[in-house]
């Protein structure tokens, strides 16, 4: 068979394809001395989902014209909120961004 | 003492010369209504499988794709007899069977494509127009200014979005008349721009390659990787299952898994 590998940034490629693979951990860890961690990360991935959702909607309804100004105050003040709510339970929990995602096997990954 | 299963195959002929697999074991066949699966015998403590075993797993399968049509098997799938793999193989005898059909005469190319995302990002940001203070009612208050903020990322991941459907169309389209089946996945990484599979027919190949040779020769700052053709891996079809499988088959969650 004449098999070609062929690439003009090998380093480049391998750098990418370990971040594909690594990005997430497989399952939710929860043994008896992470518990606590494993189920703070899987409700703070879902509320994350949610809160990207929100802000995604609210963006569309900026961009259509569709909120009225005090909406969008009211608005930008709860995202704002809830993101700083966010930033101090990951602090709490000792997690990072890159931690908030869960991947669905053949569905690819939550977020 | 374990089976390993390698691939099912369209042929129930024994080879002509001697193919070695996992530990140089011997690779045989178990024939079943015109297919068999390729397998080798594994005897090793707690039959743990390394980074060198997936070499082996891949060299027999496309060894076995020199001879015949293969569906692969996912790595490390067991069995405990040759009784099980017969069984598995009867269940499964129609999905085969309309895989094998499908997949007859057609091998598997991956290209996958790095773009520059941030100096893209930063072409986008050009692009745009200056943001006029107070529009789209948003206010100079803390909230106001943080969706002004969280808007503006918006707008930007818009058009980078918008820049990469653009930007894969181009690349799909040189592939496209030489393919059966694809699968493509955008953006895996910021960088990782598409990551695709295609099927192609065996007698297109070349055609298929000298399509990635002349968009590679051209300038630009994409970044290519370019292999195949393989044993087709990504374009096998099973249904799922929900009733769970047999209990006394080993590693049931691979156990009738192709990949």
């Amino acid at each position: 068979m004449n098999r070609i590998v062929e690439t003009d940034a090998p380093e480049a490629f391998a750098q990418e394809l370990a971040q594909v693979s690594n990005i997430l951990p497989r399952r939710i860890e929860a043994n008896p001395d992470n518990v606590d961690k494993g189920l703070a990360k899987l409700v703070l991935t879902l509320i994350e989902l949610i809160r990207k959702l929100m802000e995604k909607q609210a963006m569309r309804r900026v961009e259509n014209g569709s909120l009225t100004d005090e909406e969008i105050e009211r608005v930008g003040e709860t995202l704002m909120k809830l993101e700083q709510k966010m930033g101090e339970l990951k602090q709490v929990f000792g997690l990072k961004d890159e931690d908030l995602n869960l991947h669905l096997g053949p569905l690819g990954d939550l977020m | 003492m374990s089976l390993y299963i390698y691939a099912v195959m369209d042929s129930e002929l024994e080879f002509a010369a001697p193919l070695l697999g996992l530990d140089c074991s011997p690779v045989g066949i178990i024939a079943c209504g015109g297919m068999s699966a390729a397998f080798s015998n594994l005897e090793r403590a707690g039959g743990r499988l390394g980074p060198d075993d997936a070499l082996v797993h891949e060299a027999v399968v496309e060894k076995l794709m020199t001879i015949a049509t293969v569906l692969p098997f996912r790595f490390g799938t067991l069995f405990a007899s040759q009784k099980e793999v017969l069984i598995m193989m009867v269940e499964h005898v129609t999905e085969f069977r309309e895989n094998l059909a499908r997949l007859r005469h057609r091998v598997e190319f991956s290209l996958k494509v790095l773009w520059p995302a941030e100096s893209v990002e930063r072409q986008v940001v050009q692009s745009l127009p200056p943001a006029k203070s107070g529009g789209h009612g948003l206010s100079n208050s803390a909230a106001g200014q943080y969706m002004a903020k969280r808007f503006g990322a918006f707008r930007i991941n818009q058009l980078m979005e918008t820049e990469a459907n653009r930007r894969i169309a181009e690349i799909d389209r040189r592939f496209s008349r030489w393919t059966v089946e694809k699968k493509l996945e955008r953006l895996l990484t910021p960088n990782l721009l598409l990551k695709a599979v295609y099927l192609v027919e065996t007698d297109r190949q070349e055609e298929f390659k000298q399509a990635y040779a002349d968009m590679q020769r051209e300038d630009g700052d994409l970044r290519y990787l370019f292999s195949g053709p393989w044993p087709p891996y990504n374009f096998v079809r099973m249904r799922q299952r929900s009733e769970p499988q047999r209990s006394d088959v080993i590693n049931k969650p691979t156990a009738v898994t192709l990949l």
